[in-house]
């Protein structure tokens, strides 16, 4: 390393000098990057792991989803078109993403949902924020926490204890 | 079988009875008493556990990890992660005989499974179910074509463009079959074009390879070392010296190699090439007396 920055010859890109990313495309890309993020850490987070971690599917919806609402909140608004187009995309994926995780219901997805309660530092945790989330009691009968018990109870009785 | 032929009356136990009540005793209980005792202690356990709150991690030695810290790298904030398995976790309970021991056996049975067969998150790993374990020199873009033309199968449901008219609209079991014996010969056809070029490039590539070492491989046996009667018909004598029968004495300088004895040959077959040799090059009319073997040489041999 000197003291004095090596720069190339002008002439030696020239010739690429209309491929280069302008300064517009390069804050797009760097937005993308941003919004494409938490897929970005938690594929790197589930790889790493060389355990169970079937009891983090509902954790790593829930954090995604935020992510999304909180990206679409600060798209609503915008004029500029690739934000605008952005914003687009951006919804697309979370109806994508909403139609796997509605699959994760007490009917069809109770592996998931039981794993999720099997780990005793969360529990029903998500649930009751969910729920708060809402402004729905968690005792009620008709919130997530009592379905998803409910649920686990039943699911217990009759998946294990009746066949064990 | 019996009872119908009337070989065999005795039968005190009904054996031949194909009453639906023998087959499904009424009077048998479905479930032992340790049994329900068993079942009864687990779901007490479940809600007790699902009624109680949730463990604080420091009683767990975990980590909590850094939620939406997606400014982080991962690679470096693996010290944030739980290293420590659920699994463990249960195992602990199970040894310690604590209040939820008896559901310990439940855990163990649920994180068992694989995260894929719950099918929201097989979708997220479709490339497992393309190809197996065994396919290890399948390359990436291989596997990423078939993904895409089988999910784009999928979302046509099973029917690419242009194959509507060859199946019927009745959904039998035969067009079932029909429909995936087309797809896969598309499948076949489409994602197999990278993989048939590079063979064929490889293949190319390999043919003159072969024909350069091949080449050489004549020069080498113009001079003897391999049994081809027709390369050493053109072998030129002028890389022997003109010394008579002392050019084939073993020299140092000599090319050919050195002689062997009687017991050292295989079944003596290097003997009888060396004598074929000199016999072709004699009768040989085209060569000039230079390229020539000697007269004496043939007379000897022969």
């Amino acid at each position: 390393m000197g003291t004095h920055a090596q720069v190339a010859p002008k002439s030696t890109y020239s010739d690429y000098r209309p491929h280069f990313t302008t300064q517009v495309e390069l804050t797009i890309v760097k937005y993308v990057m941003g919004v494409l993020r938490a897929f970005r850490y938690w594929t790197l987070w589930m790889s790493k792991w060389h355990t169970v971690r079937l009891h983090h599917v509902i954790t790593v919806y829930n954090d995604m989803s935020d992510h999304m609402d909180r990206v679409m909140q600060a798209l609503a608004k915008k004029k500029t078109q690739w934000k605008e187009d952005l914003f687009f995309a951006v919804k697309l994926a979370e109806q994508n993403l909403s139609k796997y995780y509605t699959e994760v219901s007490p009917t069809t997805g109770m592996l998931g949902i039981s794993a999720h309660i099997f780990d005793p530092l969360r529990k029903l945790r998500s649930c009751r924020k969910c729920d708060k989330g809402m402004d729905i009691n968690p005792e009620d009968e008709t919130s997530y926490t009592t379905q998803y018990k409910e649920a686990f109870l039943k699911y217990v009785e009759n998946e294990y204890c009746a066949k064990h | 079988m019996a009872s119908a032929s009337g070989q065999l009356s005795f039968d005190p136990y009904h054996l031949s009875s194909n009453n639906e009540d023998y087959l499904t005793p009424t009077n048998v209980a479905e479930t032992t008493p340790g049994q329900s005792d068993r079942a009864a202690r687990i779901l007490t356990a479940t809600r007790l556990y699902s009624n109680s709150p949730p463990e604080a991690s420091k009683n767990w030695g975990q980590i909590n990890p850094n939620l939406n810290d997606y400014h982080s790298d991962t690679m470096e904030t693996s010290r944030t992660f739980w290293i420590p398995d659920i699994t463990d976790c249960w195992r602990q309970e199970k040894e310690t005989h604590s209040k939820y021991a008896d559901l310990s056996n439940v855990a163990r049975d649920r994180f068992s499974i694989i995260a894929q067969a719950v099918r929201v998150e097989s979708s997220f790993s479709p490339g497992r179910g393309v190809t197996g374990w065994r396919h290890s020199k399948t390359t990436g873009d291989t596997l990423r074509e078939k993904v895409i033309v089988r999910q784009f199968a999928q979302a046509n449901n099973g029917i690419f463009v242009g194959d509507e008219t060859e199946s019927d609209t009745t959904n039998t079991e035969n067009d079932s079959e029909m429909k995936n014996e087309a797809e896969e010969r598309k499948l076949h056809r489409m994602a197999k074009v990278h993989n048939f070029l590079e063979m064929w490039q490889r293949s190319q590539n390999l043919r003159a390879t072969q024909k350069e070492s091949h080449t050489q491989n004549k020069q080498m046996t113009a001079v003897e070392y391999i049994s081809d009667t027709e390369q050493i018909v053109k072998a030129s004598w002028s890389l022997f010296e003109h010394a008579g029968a002392a050019a084939f004495e073993l020299t140092e300088r000599s090319p050919q190699p050195p002689a062997l004895s009687a017991k050292d040959l295989l079944g003596g077959r290097t003997q009888i090439l060396t004598i074929r040799r000199i016999h072709r090059v004699n009768r040989h009319p085209v060569e000039s007396d230079e390229e020539s073997a000697p007269e004496g040489i043939s007379d000897t041999e022969d």
